[in-house]
């Protein structure tokens, strides 16, 4: 193994108060530290932890391809390690989940032969089945991204709760500075949820707390609303199931249960 | 720039560390969140926010207070997975 490390952490949604212990350490102690997250107060606090603190938000420039920002964001990870340093990097949330720098500098790292590590956090999904009361074991759970999930005609079963993150984002390829960047996209979204679930079906536009005096955001629309809901980049989908989904009687039988 | 000067630009960057910190350490003292809980008002000004700041604080709004401490755009909109092009 290599002289040089990556640790990739999360900071969780709620400005320093969903970091982990271990993420915490290791901010603490890297000898290079660079961040990406999404509220001035979590970066002034992350800077007050580690003086070698750098942001990544710079790579970012409005109207620029966002793949070409991650690349350049890999490569100023990886520069330090290459030189035999042991570097954290925190993203917000989760850093696995829908953060695609933070796979990519862990993947290209150990085909380099540097250790690589990426530490859990907490991401939106967490706070929403905290916040919604969503147990994934009871009806089980889907979850995909909006753009994806239209371009892909994803299957899914309208008796399972169905998440869709990034609705305020679909076809975006670029950075923008706005709250929500398509409006367009959200109408298409209710078009296609439309095939499955009736107007009326009540869905909720989700939001994270992030400072410790805001609530989470949760709003409730009918489906046929939602192109007009306040919907901003940050936001998640959350469409409960249709129906209850009945077990089948053969299975039941096969695996000697019964109804409860 | 005279030294009055810079002292009276650098002011609203300080006020903006100052909400940053009380942010920062209601999220991570519970005793203060407490505190805050029963008396947000008296908790605030204990913290030394500016009667500007203890406003958007009490205003819930995190669109608000995300612009008071610095930010112009949106939260975590930076780290979002997209593999499409525009054609």
């Amino acid at each position: 193994m290599r002289n040089g490390s990556l640790t990739v952490v999360g900071t969780g949604h709620l400005i320093a108060g969903q970091a982990t212990p271990e993420a915490l350490q290791s901010i603490k102690t890297a000898k290079k530290f660079f961040y990406l997250v999404g509220d001035p107060a979590t970066a002034y606090w992350l800077e007050t932890l580690n003086p070698t603190a750098e942001t990544l938000e710079n790579s970012f420039r409005i109207g620029r391809n966002r793949m070409d920002s991650y690349l350049e964001m890999v490569e100023r990870v990886l520069a330090p390690v290459r030189k035999g340093l042991r570097v954290t990097v925190a993203f917000y949330g989760h850093p696995g989940v829908f953060v695609f720098p933070s796979h990519e500098a862990v993947r290209r790292a150990r085909s380099e032969g540097f250790a690589a590590t990426m530490l859990p956090g907490i991401s939106a999904e967490d706070c929403l089945f905290a916040d919604l009361g969503v147990d994934p074991g009871q009806q089980g759970c889907q979850s995909f991204e909006a753009t994806d999930f239209i371009l892909r005609k994803r299957k899914f079963d309208a008796r399972s709760p169905l998440i869709l993150w990034q609705v305020g984002g679909i076809g975006v390829t670029t950075f923008r500075s706005k709250h929500l960047w398509s409006r367009a996209g959200l109408r298409l979204l209710t078009s296609v949820l439309r095939k499955t679930y009736p107007a009326e079906h009540e869905v909720i536009v989700y939001e994270a707390a992030q400072y410790p005096v805001c609530p989470p955001i949760i709003q409730p629309v009918p489906l046929s609303q939602l192109p007009k809901a306040r919907v901003s980049i940050i936001s998640t989908l959350y469409v409960p199931p249709r129906e209850m989904a009945r077990p089948d009687r053969r299975m039941l039988a096969r695996l000697g249960l019964r109804s409860a | 720039m005279p030294k009055k000067a810079r002292a009276k630009k650098a002011k609203p960057q300080d006020e903006r560390k100052k909400l940053a910190r009380f942010f920062i350490q209601l999220s991570r003292d519970p005793g203060l969140r407490g505190r805050f809980g029963k008396n947000p008002h008296g908790t605030m000004v204990k913290a030394g926010l500016s009667k500007k700041h203890i406003a958007v604080v009490r205003s819930g709004d995190p669109k608000r207070i995300r612009k008071t401490l610095g930010s112009a755009g949106p939260p975590g909109c930076f780290i979002l997975l997209f593999p499409w092009k525009k054609r």
